[in-house]
């Protein structure tokens, strides 16, 4: 694992933007970054990433599997009990799901570690299955890179068969936050696969979405929703006015209800449970007081959290790194620290995509801090041996 | 090879539209015997079953039909007949064409020079008509069409999905029953279209119930959105 300074594409912004890829630079800030690229080996990817991801994968639906069964664990994950239920019933009768992604710290040697699992409203998506497949695609054609450069990434594909073996025969509504422009280049992605399924399917803004008295969720129009992908977590959806509907209701939820389980940072310390000194776990449990100072080589992370939020850690040597947010009301956990490589002056974070029950690809970011933020740059990848 | 051999690149349909009407413009028509063949010929796998089921759709209109065997295969080559659902004998089919430049969007030079229709970003509402099927192919074959690129992609690889003995199968869910044997509308639902919605609609349906704990945690250093 390599990173390697190259040359841009001197039209890459326009490409970008011609294929709608607009949140490439964010707040002025680069996003989409191809002033160098990751370099693996086929035996990294293979050995280090596409098999521990397929392996911790399998893990994670046995772990699904017994926390439905368990009322205690239920309450451990800080699901309301209202929604016990619902849950239990979505993954006992099969509800398919479409994705997911892990997050990884890991540097070319030794195992690589799961920090996180992003299981219900993962995204990064287009730039890792699409853009960054692109990028090695014109590289290659324009000479910039060597014809046998390969990159695990077959995302795209993996996504077009997950949305085949959906079977879909009623309109697909996917929905994602007002204003959120790279929500909505996820959901657009994942509409535009959906289409080229043969499923039909329609945009519709999170906030717009409608209950009928009766209780069947409309659009604006008020047409039935049959099946609905909703960028937006579970564990949000558990205590807004429309949750309680859902079990009920004639619509079918992407991901399904069963991925709040996953979702929740609460599921690694139950995973380090079951698989305690696995290679690619870290150390995890409970946070019995986080009001206190974080002990040195460990990290604290609440239940819910997205982008970095409320993260705080201490390395080994005593420095403190600590990022402010407003998930402050749930339980905490304690994770092992396993510090994120840097390559210059950057820490890098390894994104490996699940679709369907497959290890897919990976996407690359980085960050100027140990913890990943919502201001991480994307970088792609390459595979060369 | 660990990547994809196609991808969709394009997030704005409107661009997926002009392109294909440039690519239109130097289009050739490659014949094949099957969905497979198609794929592996590096056609876009949506643009071979779309043509697959369009040219399936033509020739069962239009194939003759015998009441025996024999016949049949008199008129076609030996062993080309078929038996029909309603016993009778019929030619099977025998390839159908795709156009040759069915997948414009993997070029990204000429996406790179393609121009944004003016005023038009909102993605159309569908991506078809990127591929050039020569008779019809519409979305009432939708779920064909998912079934034939499900199975042709799966050929030559794993299934996407594992089989999980401790879990039902989806298909004979509550909610799947729910979904398949429910009307469309309800009396109090009434499909509408936007051009014409009667007013006693909108008083039954109630909106917002969704989004509002994401839009709460929102405004704290540009956490606007419910995704990860």
């Amino acid at each position: 694992m390599k990173k390697i300074h190259c040359a841009e594409r001197h039209d890459w912004k326009q490409t970008a933007e011609s294929l709608g890829f607009l949140f490439h630079t964010i707040d002025d800030e680069p996003y989409w970054d191809e002033r160098a690229y990751y370099q693996f080996t086929l035996a990294q990817i293979e050995n280090d990433l596409e098999d521990p991801t397929a392996e911790l994968h399998e893990m994670c639906m046995d772990l699904v599997d017994r926390v439905v069964h368990s009322e205690e664990l239920l309450d451990r994950l800080s699901i309301p009990a209202p929604y016990y239920d619902m849950i239990r019933t979505s993954w006992l009768e099969g509800h398919p799901h479409l994705y997911g992604r892990m997050d990884f710290s890991y540097n070319g040697t030794g195992p690589a570690k799961l920090l996180e699992l992003n299981y219900d409203t993962p995204t990064s998506l287009y730039e890792a299955a699409a853009f960054q497949w692109g990028w090695l695609e014109q590289c290659i054609e324009r000479g910039m890179l060597p014809r046998h450069a390969d990159q695990f990434n077959s995302i795209d594909t993996r996504l077009h068969e997950a949305f085949a073996a959906l079977k879909l025969k009623r309109p697909f509504y996917f929905a994602s936050m007002k204003g959120s422009v790279e929500d909505k280049g996820t959901t657009d992605y994942l509409r535009l696969i959906a289409e080229k399924v043969g499923i039909e399917s329609r945009h519709i803004d999170i906030e717009d979405i409608g209950l009928t008295t009766d209780g069947r969720f409309v659009d604006l129009e008020d047409r039935w929703i049959p099946h609905l992908f909703k960028l937006h977590a579970w564990e949000f959806i558990f205590h807004e006015p429309f949750g309680a509907a859902i079990a009920d209701c004639d619509t079918q939820f992407f991901e399904p209800a069963w991925k709040a389980i996953l979702s929740n940072k609460g599921a690694l310390p139950l995973l380090w449970e079951l698989h305690k000194g696995h290679p690619n776990l870290l150390a995890a449990h409970l946070d019995p007081n986080p009001g206190s100072a974080v002990p040195k080589g460990w990290v604290r992370k609440p239940y819910f959290s997205r982008e970095g939020a409320n993260i705080e850690l201490q390395t080994a040597e005593g420095l403190i790194v600590k990022e402010d947010g407003p998930y402050t009301d749930a339980p905490f956990i304690l994770q092992e620290f396993a510090p994120l490589p840097k390559f210059d002056d950057s820490y890098t974070l390894i994104g490996s995509w699940v679709i369907g029950d497959q290890a897919a690809g990976i996407g690359v970011r980085e960050d100027n801090s140990l913890i990943t933020k919502d201001s991480s740059r994307f970088l792609p990848h390459l595979i060369l041996d | 090879m660990k990547r994809s051999k196609y991808v969709q690149l394009s997030l704005a349909a409107s661009v997926a539209l002009a392109i294909s009407g440039e690519a239109a413009a130097q289009e050739q028509q490659r014949t094949f015997q099957s969905v497979e063949q198609c794929v592996d010929a590096e056609v876009a796998a949506d643009a071979c079953s779309n043509a697959y089921v369009a040219a399936l759709a033509e020739h069962r209109r239009i194939a003759p039909a015998y009441d025996d065997k024999a016949k049949c295969d008199a008129d076609f080559a030996a062993g080309w007949c078929q038996k029909n659902s309603d016993g009778r004998f019929a030619p099977k089919l025998g390839g159908f064409k795709v156009a040759q430049n069915s997948e414009p969007a993997q070029n990204l030079d000429a996406i790179a020079n393609a121009q944004m229709p003016a005023g038009n970003a909102e993605p159309a509402q569908t991506t078809q008509s990127t591929t050039h099927v020569s008779s019809g192919g519409g979305s009432s074959n939708g779920w064909l069409t998912g079934w034939l690129i499900g199975n042709a992609m799966s050929n030559n690889s794993r299934t996407v999905y594992r089989d999980r003995d401790t879990r039902q199968t989806y298909d004979t869910s509550t909610l799947n029953r729910r979904i398949e044997s429910a009307p469309t509308t309800r009396s109090n639902s009434d499909y509408t279209s936007s051009r014409s919605k009667p007013v006693n609609v909108a008083s039954s349906t109630s909106r917002g119930g969704f989004g509002s704990q994401s839009s709460a945690r929102s405004g704290w250093g540009g956490w606007g959105s419910s995704s990860s």
